[in-house]
């Protein structure tokens, strides 16, 4: 995914529209709830306190946590995937702290992320993370030159990682999988 | 390195951890699983370690393994697996250990009295604003450091320093960081309206305790401010350096030098 700018994003956003019957996932919901953090979907009333609260929903024209709530409860799996403002949570927690209904919002958008990119490319940032932690053990590489300043300032040396069992992790949870797909 | 420089002055040693790697938070939105391992992992070797206390000064960090913990004792599945998975390292599943944040060590363990006691330059006539940040305080549901509305400790601890610490409505706003490598714009604006309105509100530095907060507010603060048409700059600085000066401790050791924000022409610590 290259850096795009709020509004290219909002710009193509697919969850507007008229829903077809024929679009409908009758197990999404369920599927949802299957998964840690997911279980309180359906008590959504949409009363809308997350997104009034919510510090992107500020700055965005289109990101909305309560639409994206809906969508997943109505079982719009297509649409909801494939949105581009899912991935503009900042997860600050302040929807799921918030919600009278004790929805947790931002775990719910977690999970579609998750969904999102199954069996699909993953967002060039994250792959790139991902890279880094299972080679290095640590999300960001730290450039030598940093390593040396560090050194000088006479704290210890970062601890090494055991980028075996690391390696193996992330074997057994498909993670290295996810992050080897090409380009 | 500030945190290294204060805590033996209250009589607290610091270990570092070995074999350890990221929290996973970074790479949660797509694969929560392998996140999940990555954190409960990472508690599972200080249990090993044999310390009862494990300190995380990220709030994200912190976040991850309250979370996960969390999680895993919700769900016997995954408690099942996640046990398999450790086993094959001979690790346990950690039960004991106890997880720290600056935020708390300093004021549920170390108490503000105590420090007001070591504090030999107090930082008379400062006034700073406090950023908790976002998930060391919520969601209150798995067990945060401070009220996930009213986060007051921060305050208490450089009101303990003799400064002022005043309110601001900005106070509970997030940094940004967790879309900084996916969407920069939409993470500096949020960073950057927070640092322009406590310009406007004359404060004299933002005081912080998370890394990752740090980064956008210092390191990307030049380029947060300039995304919400701002100019001016506002010193950030860690919590643990300005205790650092209160305790006499000489700036270079407490890496104020290495702030991007901070000059000594700015404020007199």
């Amino acid at each position: 995914m290259p850096q795009k700018n709020v509004k290219d994003i909002e710009k193509e956003d697919v969850l507007k529209g008229p829903i077809r019957a024929g679009e409908i996932d009758f197990g999404f919901r369920k599927e949802i709830a299957a998964s840690p953090g997911g279980e309180k979907l359906r008590h959504c009333y949409q009363c809308g306190t997350c997104t009034s609260d919510c510090p992107i929903a500020r700055f965005s024209d289109s990101y909305r946590p309560r639409e994206i709530i809906r969508m997943a409860q109505l079982g719009l799996k297509k649409r909801v995937l494939s949105s581009n403002t899912l991935w503009l949570c900042a997860a600050c927690y302040t929807c799921t702290d918030r919600c009278p209904q004790d929805v947790e919002v931002a775990s719910v958008i977690r999970i579609l992320r998750n969904l999102a990119v199954k069996g699909k490319l993953i967002p060039s940032p994250f792959k790139e993370l991902g890279k880094n932690i299972v080679e290095t053990g640590t999300a960001y590489r730290i450039p030598e030159l940093r390593l040396k300043k560090r050194a000088k300032t006479g704290l210890p040396p970062l601890p090494k990682s055991n980028i075996k069992a690391i390696e193996k992790l992330a074997e057994a949870t498909g993670f290295s999988q996810m992050i080897k797909q090409s380009d | 390195m500030s945190l290294r420089e204060v805590t033996p002055h209250f009589n607290i040693e610091l270990i570092d951890l070995h074999e350890t790697s990221c929290c996973g938070g970074p790479v949660r939105s797509i694969n929560t699983k392998a996140a999940t391992y990555l954190s409960i992992r990472n508690l599972a070797l200080a249990e090993k370690s044999g310390l009862k206390n494990l300190l995380v000064p990220c709030n994200e960090c912190h976040f991850m393994l309250c979370e996960v913990s969390h999680r895993i004792q919700l769900n016997q599945q995954l408690h099942n697996e996640v046990e398999t998975l450790l086993r094959e390292e001979n690790l346990q599943y950690p039960t004991t250990v106890k997880i720290w944040h600056t935020i708390d060590l300093f004021h549920d363990l170390i108490t503000p009295e105590k420090i007001r006691l070591r504090v030999k330059r107090p930082l008379k006539g400062l006034t700073f604003a406090a950023h908790p940040g976002c998930q060391i305080i919520r969601p209150s549901e798995i067990g945060r450091v401070d009220h996930p509305e009213k986060p007051r400790k921060l305050e208490t601890l450089i009101k303990a320093l003799g400064a002022e610490a005043k309110d601001y409505p900005e106070k509970l706003d997030c940094c940004g960081a967790a879309l900084l490598y996916s969407h920069k714009e939409a993470a500096l604006s949020l960073a950057g309206s927070k640092l322009k309105s406590l310009q406007e509100q004359g404060f004299q530095a933002l005081v912080d305790t998370c890394p990752y907060c740090h980064i956008m507010y210092d390191a990307k603060q030049k380029e947060a401010v300039s995304t919400v048409g701002g100019k001016s700059m506002i010193p950030v600085v860690y919590y643990t350096q300005i205790l650092g000066r209160a305790l006499d401790i000489p700036s270079e050791k407490l890496g104020l030098h290495l702030n991007q924000t901070f000059t000594t022409e700015d404020v007199e610590f």
